[in-house]
């Protein structure tokens, strides 16, 4: 160790980065030269210096990985149909996403007991009120009123895993390197370090999976082998019943809203703000003339707004008339 | 740690887990070794994508006569030159790119994993340290700015920086030693193959 300069690293950091003054670089000349040992250093830290690129961050090489399975499932279909030999190549598209199709098998469709026993616990968010739920490995999620989350008791050495019943919105933690899976009743998310909602209530015919940031991959029940990318901005609209799947870009943070105890409706017609009204507010909402339905809306409901606000709210951009009873609500 | 080789059979009798292990070793490699030709890292990107795709569809028709690494490497070349080659003809400047001929070059390879091996450590550096020495590298931020930016003293960014650059030279010479001492071990046990 040279005892003239013993914060060389910094020297010649600040050498390389275009940040010491000229007697500095004065001093950083001198050093170097007085034996072979701090020319190396030099050396080896220009080197390093030169040959830092473009960074490829882990999170960029993951979503690439999971982009190359991807396609090379969707040509390995495209190859099944042209040679006839469907089921031997349906077979490597199943061995190649093994652990998906295994979570599928597991979870959808049919209830074969696994051979892992694991206990689950569940939160459920209260009526009217968001629940936010921080997770062990740092993951938050927000559960919208109603919802329920669940989540395995102890810790899978492979995979982080939970159920959605209803709407959440998810930030998963980038800390571990394991796969997150959202499982819910018609569809597995695979997700790594990402934010992402996803509405999938059992009374509603689609699931709604809406990406803000990050990758996710998206499986459902009649496209088992086919999983969908969804990119930043992406929301995915699956049909639980046709299996049909439609992707389109939208402002994800609008479909977040309720995070903060608000629903926002942008263009959605009455019988869409019914369903989430009759949530809210645990109520029955039944139109009498037809035509209503179809109407438009756009607007904002706050969570601690009471019902007659709420209806209010709604006169205000269309003419209707309402009539409350219990807890039954006839529009008109 | 599997060998090239190994891995290369058994990616040809279909295992996936093999073909992860590939991608992870070669993936970021090969980026780099890309960009090299065409200078455009999201084309990069998809170009290596393709290459890893096509390496698992023709798996089972796959004849590699060099080892795996050169296979790739060659595979990702071939496909920037074609990529070049359609630019070019895209953008009709076609008598510019017929001079200007690239020949497969090792240290171009050495160079991209080195690159690599850069960003896998830049990536394991310590959060504070991580951020400070992008900032300065990659944004090419003054020490000052960098310190206003992220509300901290000069002081600490100069240690930081000297804490980065230490760490990313120890991991370099480790790789660099590691990789020496695998050379010297092979020729070793080459002898001792001939020997027998």
């Amino acid at each position: 160790m040279d005892l003239r300069l013993p914060d060389y690293d910094q020297k010649i950091a600040a050498f390389l980065s275009g940040n010491s003054t000229p007697s500095e670089i004065e001093e950083l000349g001198q050093w170097k030269n007085l034996s072979d040992e701090n020319k190396k250093t030099f050396d080896e830290s220009l080197k390093v210096w030169e040959n830092c690129s473009e960074k490829l961050e882990t999170a960029i090489i993951e979503h690439d990985k999971m982009a190359v399975q991807s396609a090379i499932i969707n040509q390995s279909v495209l190859q099944q149909s042209r040679d006839r030999r469907a089921m031997k190549f349906l077979r490597y598209a199943a061995i190649f996403i093994g652990p998906l199709m295994l979570a599928i098998g597991w979870y959808i469709g049919n209830n074969q007991p696994s051979t892992k026993i694991i206990s689950w616990n569940s939160v459920t968010a209260p009526r009217k009120h968001i629940a936010l739920f921080n997770m062990a490995d740092g993951t938050e999620v927000w559960l919208n009123a109603g919802s329920t989350l669940s989540y395995p008791s102890g810790e899978n050495p492979e995979k982080r895993e939970v159920k959605l019943k209803g709407e959440g919105y998810f930030k998963v933690s980038k800390a571990s390197r394991k796969p997150f899976f959202v499982i819910t009743q018609n569809a597995l998310i695979k997700v790594l370090g990402t934010s992402f909602n996803v509405k999938a209530y059992a009374e509603e015919e689609q699931i709604t999976t809406t990406l803000e940031e990050g990758s996710i991959q998206l499986t459902t029940s009649k496209t088992g082998n086919t999983p969908y990318l969804l990119r930043p901005g992406e929301q995915a609209v699956y049909q639980n019943n046709t299996g049909e799947i439609n992707v389109s870009q939208v402002d994800a943070t609008r479909f977040s809203a309720w995070r903060n105890e608000k629903f926002l409706f942008k263009d959605a017609d009455l019988t869409t703000i019914i369903t989430e009204l009759e949530r809210l507010y645990d109520i029955k909402i039944h139109i009498q003339n037809p035509r209503l339905a179809k109407l438009r809306f756009r607007g904002m409901f706050s969570y601690d707004q009471d019902l007659l606000d709420a209806f209010e709210t709604l006169k205000r951009s269309v003419k209707l008339n309402y009539t409350i009873k219990d807890r039954e609500v006839w529009l008109e | 740690m599997i060998t090239d080789s190994e891995l290369m059979q058994k990616i040809s009798l279909g295992n996936e887990e093999s073909f992860t292990i590939a991608f992870d070793r070669y993936y970021a490699p090969l980026c780099y070794y890309a960009d090299k030709f065409i200078h455009d890292p999201d084309e990069s990107r998809s170009l290596v994508q393709q290459v890893f795709v096509d390496l698992w569809i023709k798996r089972n028709k796959l004849i590699i006569h060099q080892s795996f690494k050169s296979y790739l490497f060659k595979s990702v070349q071939n496909s920037a030159l074609d990529y070049l080659k359609h630019k070019v003809v895209e953008t009709k400047y076609l008598n510019e790119a017929q001079s200007e001929e690239i020949s497969y070059d090792r240290d171009l390879i050495e160079e991209a994993e080195l690159n690599a091996r850069i960003n896998g450590a830049i990536g394991e550096l310590p959060e504070k340290c991580r951020e400070i020495f992008l900032l300065c590298r990659f944004e090419e931020l003054r020490y000052s700015d960098i310190a206003q930016r992220l509300g901290i003293s000069v002081k600490t960014v100069e240690m930081q920086m000297g804490i980065a650059l230490k760490k990313l030279r120890e991991k370099l010479s480790v790789s660099q030693s590691i990789k020496i001492l695998f050379h010297l071990f092979s020729k070793k046990n080459s002898l001792l193959l001939q020997g027998k």
